[in-house]
């Protein structure tokens, strides 16, 4: 009996879990910064997790440049700042992680053309749990209207 | 000036015996001409470094700028994060200047990483931006011209993480000093400031007290 509970749970792991995962999962507030061809942008958005259990974000995919990679920017004394490739982005229980200048961002390296205000980038989103999300990234020199 | 008068006022009520006054008049003299809160950080004035702007154009560093006070920032264009938050400020500070009708400032972005940021690169930098070069310019120069500047003025650029591309290119990122600067007309350094994080408003205020 047991066993069989198991196997149902299971099944329904594989065909209703992830469904309900992926609807768990959004993103808000996207944007990537204009740059010329070969260059590198950086996307931003907000991942929010209305789940209850913890999730990564673990792969970003775009074909708009010839490598796409995590990366966090850290400070270390003296006013310094630079920034590192990271394997995945935690995205804890009921909440919302926010990549943002200074801070978490996705590299898009060596860019396959340039892109400017008017233009959009897509970018493919792996996560540990959830299913992959697809977004479309508007391009913003968003700095420009919030000086901080 | 006015501290130097206010204690002298203080010393005639007290009626001090005025050799002591006489004393005290250079000192305070001293005190406020060196600015307590504007110190010459480094003068540069004897320094001719020559860099190349955004249009191939020769320039001697800070000589060519001579009687303008200089806003000054610091990147490299690999760096899409930090970086353009430094740039954004610097276009904030000239949007601000123009605003308050103060002419006499020239902004200069200084690439520290000169083997990929040629000319060409800055342009482009500048153009997908719609940035305003009318008294901003981008300089790059040989590595050691830079990499001397950079030491002179107190940026510190360390090599860390690179990406390699998949036909072998490499390109590398740093570890750098997240900086804007504020030369007077002659040429020294006056003040420090966070780049990516600099108050708009201070720096203002700063480049009016320098004018
Ligand atoms: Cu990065």
């Amino acid at each position: 009996m047991f066993k069989k509970i198991l196997i149902v749970a299971f099944i329904l792991e594989l065909t209703f879990v992830n469904k309900i995962f992926s609807q768990s999962i959004t993103i808000k507030d996207s944007w990537a910064r204009p740059a010329s061809k070969g260059r590198n942008s950086a996307a931003y958005f907000t991942i929010i997790n209305k789940n209850s259990f913890g999730d990564s974000l673990v792969q970003a995919i775009s074909n708009i440049a010839e490598k796409v990679e995590i990366h966090e920017t850290f400070k270390t004394e003296n006013d310094m700042m630079g920034m590192r490739a990271i394997k995945f982005i935690s995205i804890p229980a009921n909440s919302e992680v926010k990549l943002k200048p200074g801070g978490l961002h996705i590299m898009l390296i060596g860019l396959k053309k340039n892109i400017t205000e008017k233009d959009s980038v897509n970018l493919k989103l792996k996560f540990k749990r959830a299913k992959e999300i697809d977004i479309k990234i508007p391009v913003k020199d968003i700095m420009k209207k919030m000086p901080h | 000036m006015d501290f130097a008068r206010k204690i002298l006022k203080i010393m005639f009520n007290l009626k001090l015996n005025k050799y002591f006054i006489l004393l005290t008049i250079p000192t305070t003299i001293i005190i406020n001409s060196c600015g307590k809160n504007f110190p010459v950080i480094e003068d540069l004035s004897k320094d001719k470094f020559l860099l190349v702007n955004q249009d191939s154009n020769a320039v001697i560093f800070p000589e060519n700028f001579k009687n303008k006070i200089i806003v000054i920032g610091y990147i490299f264009t690999n760096c899409p994060d930090i970086c353009p938050l430094t740039t954004n400020n610097m276009r904030l500070i000239q949007e601000k200047l123009s605003k308050e009708m103060i002419s006499d400032v020239q902004l200069i972005s200084i690439s520290f990483d000169p083997l990929q940021d040629s000319p060409a690169v800055l342009k482009d930098y500048a153009t997908i931006r719609n940035l305003n070069l009318k008294n901003w310019d981008f300089l790059t120069g040989e590595k050691s011209t830079i990499d001397s500047l950079t030491k002179k003025v107190g940026v510190v650029v360390i090599k860390s993480d690179s990406t390699m591309f998949d036909d072998g290119r490499k390109i590398y990122y740093y570890v750098h000093t997240d900086r804007i600067q504020l030369i007077d007309k002659e040429g020294r350094i006056r003040k420090n400031y966070i780049g990516s994080k600099i108050n708009i408003d201070e720096i203002i205020n700063d480049i009016k007290k320098l004018e």
